[in-house]
């Protein structure tokens, strides 16, 4: 189609380009704001937290969709994660994340020992392998910094699964051995972030016997945002747990029509009880909240 | 005497052509519906992902399957499903396998696959190769924006943003066709002239048009330029003339000849017809326009002129098999045109540097990322605008034909001989 047009003159182009950058460059500068993302990525979670040019993603949805909301929240010249932590390795949360690994260099990996012996998993695993990034499988009083930003682990209590999953040479052979029997659910790493005083919850899938414990080891406080732990499942975020955390923001990272019927009328209920707000992928897309360390707001 | 003898070819041609397609048609009906099949063979498509899932092809099945673990062109497989009876939008049949048990029978794709299978995978495995440092140094879409404009890979497009390629109309520009055949013969000829004796630059440069063509996907439009632009080069070569009219012609018959049931493939028909518009309705246009359009120069009118040559002559296609046609679509064309070629060259140099140099390469990637946000935020700009494109409701074919023969007779009449148009092959570089 493009039959008659021509390139233009070189020097017009490199100017052009040179001028674009620099703009582009300008415009995608960091700012000092803390910022917590939950993407649009169908039925599952990925959210992005970002501070300057440092970012973290917790999980990355059921797929590549997850790449398009990192293009928004990202700078185009930073093909870097600083952090990765996989809450729990279900589809939904996992299979995303293969993407990624696949294009950014990630330098940490954050994973329990617990395998699900899925193709899924074994991609997510070789990937992981190939990038050859530093693997930490973590528990409760761990601390990951990222610039002013503090990311708290609450759960799990001590570690969990196999430590040898993650060890290039024995990691591919021990799946089926390893394959966890439990929930796997209540194995989700808990994470507390913390920019000066704001404070978001990060739940995964964890269900009520995972809240109970952590409501009675009294490591939880209140919070601003809570990721709304399942999708907004009858089975997650009981109302003592709610009453614990007390979130003035309730984030749901749901697909519209999903054939679990997330987010239940129960959970939506209970959340309503507390008085807070909710906010739903499948209605408004990306959810993004900012802080800067005393105030916060939900960015449009 | 010469009309008798290209009639009469025509009339066989076409005569063969009925043949064929009714055999085709025969053939395609010998699996009933939902009967349990076990088959073993190559894939013959390059997989790719659709939201959550992996289809590729099968010899003559179309197969769904889970994300993981990821299929390539040329994996020895054996299926167990049942088969599905799909009907395509121009009402053909496909056998399709949902979520089969899928098992690899050699994990070393090695001496017994057949050596063409062979040679189209380790094309694929550059084309990968391409692709994965497109999207290791570009964010999204323009990763696949890029791997669209140079390799016209565009299964990997997000759906927003394809979809505002196709409201603004120009999704055409992620479909390798002529103006890829055009660049990649260009080039080779420059870089092999350098070198090589005239006789040997010729052929080697239809070998790199193969090449491209099948690293390209070797879908109906990219043959059709490949064809096209291969007897060009030779036309050029042996100091014929070579009109492209009758070569368009002739093309589109014979690659309707092999693969009867072409016909209705809407990138094949899109193809044709473009062709058709930038050969024959862009010249009749032209003097108009520069009669009407002073003011945009001579340049913008050239390109105005081809747009619409282009857009008017698949604007029924457009309508009959999407149901819309956008009306912005000549304007947006006109503005984002004169960025395709510094987004394939960017992209051209990417690929080379990448190969040679990756930390390099970021630094190329930084630059390329200037032209295609420019054309990502000028079609995403376009679309969000409350403009209605036309739609109709009621698909009959009369007014379709009506149109086509009111804009043959048109031709016709201003230019009583469009065929003799002598098309040259443009030097890009010039």
């Amino acid at each position: 189609m493009s039959g008659a047009t021509r390139i233009p003159g070189y020097i017009f182009v490199s100017f052009a380009v040179g001028i674009g950058l620099f703009v582009g460059i300008v415009r995608s500068f960091p700012d000092q704001y803390a910022h917590v993302i939950a993407c649009d990525v169908g039925q599952g979670d990925a959210i992005v937290l970002s501070y300057r040019s440092s970012q973290v993603l917790i999980d990355g949805g059921p797929d590549s969709k997850v790449l398009d909301c990192l293009s928004r929240h990202i700078p185009f010249w930073d093909r870097t994660l600083e952090v990765m932590i996989l809450t729990h390795p279900q589809a939904d949360h996992m299979n995303g994340l293969v993407d990624v690994l696949d294009r950014f260099t990630v330098e940490q990996v954050i994973v329990n020992g617990v395998v699900n012996d899925t193709a899924g998993f074994r991609a997510f695993q070789d990937a992981v392998f190939k990038e050859g990034a530093v693997i930490y499988l973590p528990s409760r009083g761990d601390v990951i910094r990222i610039g002013e930003m503090q990311l708290s682990v609450l759960w799990p209590n001590s570690q969990v699964g196999l430590a040898e999953v993650w060890q290039p040479e024995t990691g591919g052979a021990i799946l089926g051995a390893a394959t966890y029997q439990g929930d796997i659910n209540e194995t989700s790493i808990v994470s507390r972030l913390s920019y000066g005083d704001f404070d978001a919850l990060f739940v995964g899938d964890m269900g009520f016997s995972t809240e109970e414990a952590l409501v009675a080891s009294g490591v939880l406080g209140k919070v601003e945002l809570l990721k709304v732990g399942h999708h907004g499942s009858k089975y997650a975020s009981s109302a003592e747990f709610l009453d614990t955390v007390h979130p003035a923001l309730g984030v749901i990272s749901v697909g519209a029509q999903n054939r679990f019927g997330h987010p239940t009328q129960e959970t939506l209920m209970r959340l309503d009880q507390i008085g807070a707000r909710i906010l739903r992928t499948d209605v408004s897309g990306d959810v993004e909240v900012d802080s800067d360390g005393n105030k916060y707001w939900v960015v449009n | 005497m010469r009309i008798i003898i290209i009639s009469t070819l025509l009339i066989a041609l076409s005569g063969l052509w009925v043949l064929r397609y009714r055999a085709a048609l025969h053939s395609s009906d010998v699996i009933p519906n939902d009967s349990m099949v076990r088959i073993q063979g190559y894939v013959t498509s390059q997989p790719y992902l659709k939201a959550s899932n992996q289809i590729m092809r099968l010899e003559r099945f179309q197969v769904l399957s889970e994300p993981f673990p990821r299929f390539s062109y040329g994996d020895h497989v054996q299926l167990i499903g049942n088969i599905q009876e799909r009907l395509t939008d121009s009402g053909q049949t496909e056998l399709w396998l949902i979520y089969p048990e899928i098992r690899i029978l050699q994990e070393t794709k090695g001496a017994a696959s057949p050596k063409a299978i062979r040679i189209i995978a380790s094309i694929y495995a550059v084309r990968q190769r391409i692709q994965e440092i497109f999207s290791d140094l570009l964010p999204e879409p323009h990763a696949s924006l890029t791997a669209g404009v140079v390799l016209g890979v565009h299964r990997s497009l997000a759906q927003d943003f394809e979809r505002a390629l196709r409201q603004t109309g120009t999704i055409h520009v992620i479909v390798a066709s002529g103006y890829n055949v055009s660049v990649v013969a260009g080039l080779l000829m420059t870089m092999l002239g350098q070198f090589l004796n005239r006789r040997w630059v010729v052929p080697l440069a239809i070998l790199g048009i193969i090449l491209y063509t099948i690293m390209a996907g070797g879908e109906p439009p990219i043959i059709r330029a490949a064809i096209m632009g291969s007897l060009a080069f030779i036309a050029q070569f042996l100091g014929k003339q070579y009109h492209g009219l009758w070569v368009l012609l002739l093309t589109s018959m014979l690659m309707a000849l092999i693969s009867p049931l072409l016909i209705y493939d809407v990138g094949f028909q899109l193809s044709v017809a473009a062709t058709f518009g930038i050969l024959a309705l862009t010249p009749t246009l032209s003097p108009l326009l520069t009669r009407g359009v002073r003011l945009l120069g001579r340049n913008l009118t050239e390109d105005l002129a081809v747009t619409l040559g282009a857009q008017l002559s698949v604007f029924p296609i457009l309508l009959v098999h999407f149901g819309s046609v956008s009306w912005i679509s000549p304007l947006v064309n006109l503005i984002v045109g004169n960025l395709v070629p510094v987004i394939m060259g960017f992209g051209g140099l990417l690929a080379g540097v990448g190969f040679l140099w990756l930390s390099m390469a970021r630094v190329v990637a930084l630059l390329a990322w200037v032209p295609l946000e420019a054309f990502i935020v000028v079609v995403n700009w376009f679309d969000g605008l409350p403009f209605r494109p036309i739609s109709i409701s009621s698909q009959s074919a009369w007014w379709v034909a009506a149109y086509y023969a009111l804009m043959f007779s048109w031709i016709w009449k201003s230019n009583r001989y469009p065929a003799r148009a002598v098309i040259q092959v443009k030097r890009r570089d010039e």
